[in-house]
């Protein structure tokens, strides 16, 4: 069995809101084998991207872990100095590509510049940014941007969104990193230019064995991804199974229903909808959080927390349906 | 871009003729006869008639204004009562003390109010952060001739660090010497305009994504700081300049009389109080022309770092 | 119908704001300070200590004492008297002026929006011209046309701030116009006046009391600096830029005693632009993260 590269153990984070604190994530337990691609999959405000800058430390100073540990290759990076975090984990082994490629790239710095300076600092400052240059054409070259010398010298209002998010993928594996984060990354995307990207992330991944969290909303782009996917609701995670036993055998009701909504090419049912929104922090209902919205609620969804049981091996759910 | 910079340079000519028109029908507006008005109190008869023609003041107004503007366009812009010499000597002489000042006033209004807004932004949320804030807004309200007073008050007057009054003699450490008060009195007030701008241009900045993906891949918070976040908060700062420094030109008025510098300023306070009418006329023609062409300059600025305009 | 319904959007919008300015400290420090100047304008016979003229050659340039809490003046005179007294000029002044600005600025804004054409290119020039000089220096020719007194100066700055209005209310009145509800009530046969009164007015009321705010302030510093030149306020009337001005002799000998006025008008721009800002914030919630 390999490595395990990232372990998140009953991991809970607050928000400092008005004087008042608001659990945003709670009892997260997580693993993610050496080359695995896990997904991320939930509705939005379900703070599955506040775990992912949770694990880059990326959340605003008003958020702060009040339990758990994040263990990176068996090591406990919550403990380490914000220096040191910088110097060993961001840009060396962990990377990120965010959601909306508009505002991902500076607008003010030429895409050169801004692969030039991650280089250099990847380089610990021991290279000139002059013969870090060619390096930074080839590697817009291998996510296959046309025409790179000439295209180092633009601005990112000069790309198209597609090959912005090529340029971030290639920002995000200049260091080689051992997880990437990947937050959405072809969300703001066209179905065309979205499987382009997919295909180069898959294209990367092959190359460089990097595990990937890939944070989505969207089941159907990660089916033909991910290795395991976990259902987060609501700032905890609901279900965790390898992708074909997910789609197969879902377990949670709101994975079901998340699964439902799905359209189908052949369309044979109609789609369906989840009735109600994801509550905010702070309105969570006591017991099941999904219980609301979900049709099999019985009394003791109320009043229980469920927690995260394995039903199969390696599937997990948190439901009391399991149990009755 | 090019045809907006023409309009708007057009704009300033009808403009500019209608402050002349203001201030040629001075001559008129005030109480007395035109043509003692601007000669003083010394005149004779004789001399008075002489102007008058000179000045077509016996002609229509219409006829009387088209002259002045000529001797305008000539560079003729009459003689000072007071002082006997040519207006245009006069402000000719005067003129660099408030350009160098109001330059420097601006110069240390950037420096400290960016300085002051970036210290906030890093350290938002903090003692320091509510301090500094507490201080911006404390010297934005602050009126040029208060700070002027307090300066001299308590660096002057009470610590004996620089000089009350003058210019300075001789050598330029000196000059220095004498322009540190009245630079910092008449920055004081956008200091914390500007400290307050950077501020909230930096945090919007901070918050914006491409600052998270910056940090993801490893380059350090002082580096995105003052290099990725900065550049791009640092636009609407330099779009306000402009505008600032024709602000400070009235501000230099105070800081002029209260130093005792001399300047356009104090040259136009002393000569209404002299009823010096060509120096009058004069110094604020002057005035209005720099303020005029810093006007144009915000303008431009603004309409360079708006991509919305430049587009046009 | 469209009256009613506008103009219950008008009130629910004041009660927002007084709720959100009612959590603001900005909102009590500044409207204490604003306060405590308007008491003292008002009631200054019953506060002052002392008569602000009385003068007495024996007490010159004192320090301050029980008998003067903030000692007296190159004549003898009580400066704490004298700076409340100095009150009553400055609210005149901000008041007179601001009042002036906004009838002169909304009368000329809404006929350049209303009638249009030559009229409006004249009105906008007009603006432009008063722009084209530093405030300082226009104010300082005015003041040398009609000479030097309470009355002229309260005009002069209404006038000089006056374009800000104008225009502010010029824009407004142009975007109102195309909404649809001034059209509708337009197609019911309500006349001009009513439009203006009831649709117009009440919206542009808000960027108005914002601006109105900070220039009522600035006035209250143009007066001052006015007066400290010797072309605003004469001696020996009670005003805080007379004050400055007097004292400004003695800043080497009694350098205590320009501090008092310099800082009494210090604490009334505070008031009025902390005030003014609280406001700011309350009619756009949005602003509330910026300071």
């Amino acid at each position: 069995m390999p490595d395990k590269i990232l372990k998140i153990n009953d991991l809970a984070v607050e928000y400092k809101n008005k004087g008042s604190y608001l659990r945003v994530l709670e009892d997260i337990t997580l693993e993610l084998d050496s080359g695995e691609i896990l997904a991320l999959v939930g509705e939005s405000g379900s703070g599955k991207s506040t775990l992912g800058k949770t694990i880059l430390r990326l959340l605003p100073d008003s958020a702060r872990i009040i339990k758990g540990g994040i263990f990176f290759k068996g090591k406990d990076i919550c403990n380490l100095s914000e220096k040191d975090f910088n110097d060993q984990i961001r840009g060396q082994e962990m990377a990120m590509v965010i959601q909306n490629p508009q505002n991902a790239l500076n607008p003010v710095f030429k895409v050169g510049t801004q692969i030039l300076d991650i280089l250099y600092f990847k380089s610990k400052k021991q290279k000139k940014r002059k013969e870090l240059k060619k390096e930074a054409v080839q590697i817009l070259k291998k996510v296959g941007i046309s025409d790179p010398e000439y295209r180092f010298n633009e601005y990112p209002h000069q790309f198209s969104g597609g090959m912005k998010q090529r340029v971030m993928l290639a920002m995000a594996f200049i260091s080689n990193p051992s997880l990437l984060i990947a937050d959405e990354p072809t969300t703001a995307l066209d179905l065309t230019v979205e499987a382009q990207i997919l295909n180069l992330l898959s294209n990367l991944v092959d190359e460089y064995k990097t595990s990937i969290l890939y944070i989505s909303h969207d089941l159907g782009v990660v089916a033909g991804l991910s290795d395991r996917i976990a259902v987060m609701y609501a700032g905890g995670i609901v279900e965790i199974a390898q992708t074909r036993e997910l789609f197969d055998h879902p377990n949670h009701p709101y994975t079901e229903a998340l699964l439902k909504c799905l359209p189908d090419y052949q369309q044979t049912e109609k789609l369906q909808t989840i009735p109600g929104e994801v509550p905010d922090p702070g309105n969570y209902p006591a017991g099941c959080k999904f219980h609301p919205r979900c049709s099999y609620s019985f009394d003791r969804c109320r009043q229980e927390v469920p927690l995260l049981k394995e039903i199969e091996p390696d599937h997990f759910s948190a439901c009391f349906l399991n149990e009755r | 871009m090019f045809i907006y910079l023409i309009k708007r340079f057009l704009w300033v000519i009808p403009t500019i003729l209608t402050v002349l028109l203001i201030l040629f029908s001075l001559s008129y507006l005030l109480p007395g006869d035109p043509a003692d008005i601007i000669l003083g109190p010394r005149a004779t008869p004789e001399m008075a008639e002489e102007l008058e023609s000179r000045l077509g003041l016996d002609k229509p107004w219409y006829q009387s204004y088209l002259l002045y503007l000529q001797n305008i366009i000539r560079g003729d812009f009459g003689t000072s009562i007071f002082r006997d010499r040519s207006v245009l000597g006069v402000i000719a002489e005067v003129l660099p003390y408030t350009v160098i000042l109001t330059l420097t006033g601006m110069g240390l209004a950037v420096f400290n109010g960016i300085s002051i807004g970036l210290l906030a932004a890093n350290y938002n949320n903090s003692y320091l952060e509510k301090f500094l804030t507490l201080f911006s807004f404390i010297t934005a309200s602050t009126p040029t001739y208060i700070a002027g007073v307090l300066l001299i008050v308590i660096f002057s007057v009470n610590l004996n660090l620089i000089p009350s009054i003058g210019i300075g003699e001789g050598g330029i450490l000196s000059r220095l010497h004498h322009l540190i008060g009245p630079a910092l009195a008449l920055s004081v007030g956008w200091t914390g305009y500007i400290a307050r701008l950077t501020r909230s241009s930096m945090l919007e900045t901070l918050d914006q994504e491409f600052i998270q993906t910056e940090k993801s891949f490893g380059i350090p918070r002082s580096y995105i700081l003052y290099k990725y976040a900065l550049k791009k908060a640092i636009k609407p700062i330099i779009a306000v300049v402009g505008l600032g420094i024709g602000r400070l030109l009235g501000g230099a008025v105070f800081v002029e009389v209260i130093f005792n510098r001399p300047g356009l300023g104090k040259l136009i306070v002393n000569s209404v109080n002299e009823r010096d009418l060509p120096m009058v006329r004069g110094g604020v023609l002057a005035a209005a022309l720099l303020f005029v062409i810093a006007n144009l300059i915000a303008d431009i600025s603004y309409a360079y770092f708006d991509p919305r305009i430049k587009q046009k | 119908m469209f009256k009613s319904q506008k103009f219950f959007r008008f009130k629910k919008k004041t009660i927002r704001v007084i709720k959100i300015m009612k959590q603001d400290y900005r909102a009590y420090l500044g409207g204490s300070i604003i306060m405590l100047i308007l008491i003292s304008a008002i009631f200054a016979p019953l506060i002052a200590p002392a008569d602000p003229y009385k003068t007495n050659v024996t007490k010159r340039l004192e320090g301050p004492s029980l008998e003067n809490l903030l000692g007296t003046d190159s004549l003898g005179r009580d400066i704490l008297s004298r700076l409340i007294y100095a009150a009553r000029p400055a609210v005149l002044v901000s008041f007179g002026g601001i009042i002036i600005s906004l009838i002169v600025g909304i009368i000329l804004g809404l006929l350049a929006a209303y009638v249009g054409g030559i009229l409006e290119s004249i009105i906008l020039f007009i603006f432009d011209v008063i722009r084209a000089f530093p405030p300082i220096i226009l104010i300082l020719v005015l003041l040398s046309i009609v000479g030097p007194s309470l009355l002229s100066v309260i005009v002069i700055l209404g006038v000089t701030i006056m374009p800000r209005y104008g225009r502010v209310v010029r824009a407004d009145t142009l975007s109102e116009k195309e909404e649809d509800f001034v059209e509708a009530a337009r197609s019911l046969g309500a006349d001009n006046s009513r439009i203006i009164f009831k649709h117009i007015l009440p919206n542009i009321f808000a960027s108005v009391l914002v601006l109105s705010g900070m220039d009522m302030a600035s006035m209250i510093m143009w007066e001052a600096g006015l007066s400290f030149l010797g072309l605003g306020l004469q001696p020996p009337l009670s005003s805080w830029g007379v004050m400055l001005q007097e004292s400004y002799q003695y800043i080497q000998t009694a350098p205590l005693m320009i501090v008092w006025p310099a800082l009494a008008i210090m604490l009334t721009m505070l008031g009025f632009s902390t005030f003014a800002e609280s406001l700011r914030v309350a009619l756009n919630p949005k602003l509330n993260q910026e300071v």
